[in-house]
Formats: C-alpha cells, structure tokens, sequence
C-alpha cells in the first residue's frame, strides 16, 4: 500500500490568510431544495496552501490553466532549514549543499518549520528567501519552489525579490505547506500540487500531497 | 515585463516498483469560468479581482459552489449528518479505477444494468468506474442538464461491484430533469462517493487499469468539493 501524505492546511473561516486578501467565507448556498446540501464558498485564489503562476505577479504572464499538468504532478525532495528566527534570510550556504539531489525539471520544497505557528500573529513573521539563494535555485534544476510559511518574499518587509526572480524564470511557487517534518530530508518523493482548472486565473487553492 | 524563462517538470510517476517512470498525463476536469454550466440553482461562479491587493501583485477572489464544475460529492452533500470531503483518508481519491463506455445514449436515458454488468467484470475491489456517457460534448448547452443517468437496477449492480467510487461525464449520476434522488441515496448510504462533470474519458482505453487522482481541496465540513481530475 502506497502511503500518502497530506501537505495541505485545513480551508475554514478564521484560517491565516495573507493581510489584504479576501476572506474566506462559506454558507449554505440559496436556492437548493431539500434534502440536498451545497456550500456557497468565497475565497481568494492564494488561500490556505495554494500555487502562484507567473500572472501573479507579471501581468500578461501565463496563468494557472495555461500549464501543462505534467507541471504540477512531479517528483521532488523536501530541503530542511533548521532554526531559523522571524523574518530571517535564508542563505545561499542554508541551501547549496541539498540542492544536488533534486531531480531534473522536480519540486524544492523549504522546510522552515513556520507551519507551527499557523493561526498565530506570528505566522507573519516567517523566515523568507534571500536574493543569493533564490538565484541559486534559478541556477538549479528546479521547476517549483515550495515553503511551508504564508510566503517565499517577506511578509513583513513587503519585499517581492523572490516572486520576480522565480516567475520571471517560469518556476512555480507554492506556500503555505504543512507537515513537510512527515517526509525523509533529501530523499525523492512523488508530489502533486495540481490547481483546480480556474480559467484565468492567477493562481489556486491546491490539496498538496506527497507519496 | 512578462517572464521570459521557460522550464518543464517531468511530470513523471513512481511505478509500483518504487521507480520514476514517465507516464502521459490526462486532465479529465472541466474549466471552472463565469458562463459554465452549472446545476440549476447552484451558486453561478463569480470571479474579481481582490480588494486591498497592492500593485503589481494580482489576487482574484472567486465565488464558487462546493458542487461546481468537476467535483466530488460526499454523503452529506444529500444525508442529514453524512461524512464530509474532509473525513476520507487519502487514498479514497488517489486510486487504480477504469472507464465503461456506454454507447448511443439519448436524453434523460436510464442506463440498464444490462449496459454496464459485462464491463463491471473483473473489477478489482474498491476500485473507480467511470461512466462514459460522452455527454460532456453538450457541456455550456442546455441538452447537457437532459443527461443519461443511472437506472435503480444500475446502481444496484454497481453497489455490487465493491467500488468505492462513481464517476460520470455528465451533471449528475440522478436525472436532474426528473430531480431523482435514489442514486445518490444509494450510493451514499454506502460511503461510495459520486463524482460528477468529468470529461475526455473517451481519450482512455475502456476496461484498462489507470491510476486516477480526484482530490478535493482540504474544506472542513463541506459536503463537496471542486477538484482537478487526472488519470496516468
């Protein structure tokens, strides 16, 4: 039996989202007769663990349903950093030497531990990616880059280096994770982080999930 | 300035065996947009861009029904306190299944168990079975809510079968012109869940085994949830 691991934070309302987005909100929706039950959902298209595309941030750049979903369903490995503080810069030294097992085209995902302080003030003040080591995983073999915090950038100083030098290279983001401590460091899972098809759209909602 | 860069991923598959393997990858889901069809009543989707986002970030806030566009119903999308889209261990929706074609049908057609017992043969225990219909070519017209849909008799033989999941290419596994509810009813009172607007199931081989992933997102206490259909 295969196991499968669960990536993905709880959708609720009250959940952390990133300060400005939409709320989420869910109620039952009007006009459906008894005895059936559907929910009316409102959320934003970065809620909870989701993936950014490059019109995120460029406009004009590609959206979610432009991709080839052989760009979400792919093997990758989980690059622990440990103690980290709030708001700290992770180095290109943090990174380099895990980088080399990652496969050809596969998914990199940070795992910063910030996962803990979900539904926290201090989920804000996540560690985030310096300038060096985002351009030394542009230099790698990578074709998406994950955290487990609310943002690759940092939230706190509004900084948007790492979101320009990954998307202007077509490398996806994906944030908000949780549970990455469940997987071996370094060793190559199977992963998918496919978006629900939303046409046009910016980025989505995903069920990320490891095996 | 638009991203110049250009990267693949292998989209590649571990094979039983534990080995990375390429696997051509098929998206079975519809697009989720402003004019899709929707069930009569359900929520209309409704996309904007988000209030409050600073230049030059873009956020969209999306308005969407828990049972739109391709998506997973769970037992208390119909019975009072049935399981919710997050009470399923995962692999209920990363699972081996095959599609079972049943040809030349017409509008609000009941499928006999006759058209559906030879290719339930050999199903292994637990496995998916999706009904090709072909009827998402009607999709975004009104001939597609005057869909087939499955005969008491049908459903009873799929019970039978020990899948664990149906899947249809067409607005719902009832007849929604009829608002029948026996489907859904039965099914669900055996923790089968249903899975509804599928399309290109004809771009699978009838009867093969493929390994389908249908995941809802992680909603707390919804009773569905739009997902992204594959199969490889």
């Amino acid at each position: 039996m295969t196991t499968y691991f669960d990536l993905s934070q709880p959708l609720q309302p009250g959940m952390t989202i990133f300060p400005g987005d939409p709320t989420p909100s869910f109620r039952p929706a009007d006009g459906v007769e008894q005895p059936w039950r559907v929910a009316d959902l409102r959320l934003g298209t970065h809620t909870g663990t989701h993936i950014d595309s490059v019109s995120h941030y460029f406009p004009g750049g590609k959206n979610v349903d432009q991709y080839p979903i052989s760009r979400f369903i792919l093997p990758g490995i989980v690059l622990p950093v440990p103690d980290l503080i709030e708001d700290q810069a992770i180095t290109v030294e943090q990174i380099s030497d895990r980088l080399k097992k990652l496969p050809e085209g596969g998914a990199l995902l940070i795992q910063t531990e910030w996962d803990q302080y979900w539904n926290t003030d201090r989920y804000l003040h996540h560690p985030y990616l310096s300038p060096e080591a985002v351009l030394q995983l542009v230099g790698s073999k990578a074709s998406l880059v994950g955290i487990d915090a609310l943002n690759v950038d940092s939230t706190v100083q509004a900084t948007n280096h790492v979101h320009h030098l990954l998307l202007e290279k077509e490398i996806l983001i994906v944030e908000n994770l949780t549970h990455l401590s469940n997987l071996q460091p370094g060793r190559v899972y199977q992963f998918s982080f496919l978006p629900l098809r939303l046409a046009g759209m910016d980025g989505s909602p995903i069920r990320a999930v490891a095996w | 300035m638009a991203a110049t860069g250009e990267r693949t991923a292998p989209g590649a598959v571990f094979s039983e065996a534990g080995e990375l393997v390429n696997k051509v990858l098929i998206d079975l889901s519809q697009p989720i947009e402003p004019e899709m069809t929707v069930f009569p009543g359900d929520p209309k989707p409704h996309f904007r861009p988000a209030d409050g986002v600073e230049e030059p970030w873009w956020v969209a806030e999306i308005k969407i029904g828990s049972a739109t566009g391709t998506h997973f119903d769970c037992p208390s999308h119909l019975l009072p306190g049935g399981k919710t889209v997050d009470k399923y261990p995962l692999a209920r929706f990363i699972l081996p299944g095959i599609v079972l074609p049943v040809p030349d049908l017409k509008d609000d057609h009941a499928i006999s168990e006759a058209q559906i017992s030879n290719g339930l043969k050999n199903l292994p225990e637990g496995d998916a079975v999706l009904i090709q219909t072909d009827w998402d070519r009607y999709w975004k017209t009104e001939r597609y809510l005057r869909h087939p849909c499955l005969s008491p008799e049908a459903v009873w033989k799929l019970v039978g079968s020990k899948a664990s999941l149906v899947g249809i290419d067409a607005l719902n596994v009832d007849s929604t012109v009829q608002a029948t509810d026996h489907v859904h009813r039965v099914l669900f009172e055996r923790d089968i869940l249903t899975l509804e607007n599928l399309t290109n199931l004809n771009r699978l081989q009838p009867g093969k085994v493929y390994q389908f992933s249908f995941l809802p997102l992680r909603w707390v206490g919804l009773d569905a949830s739009p997902i992204r259909a594959v199969a490889w």
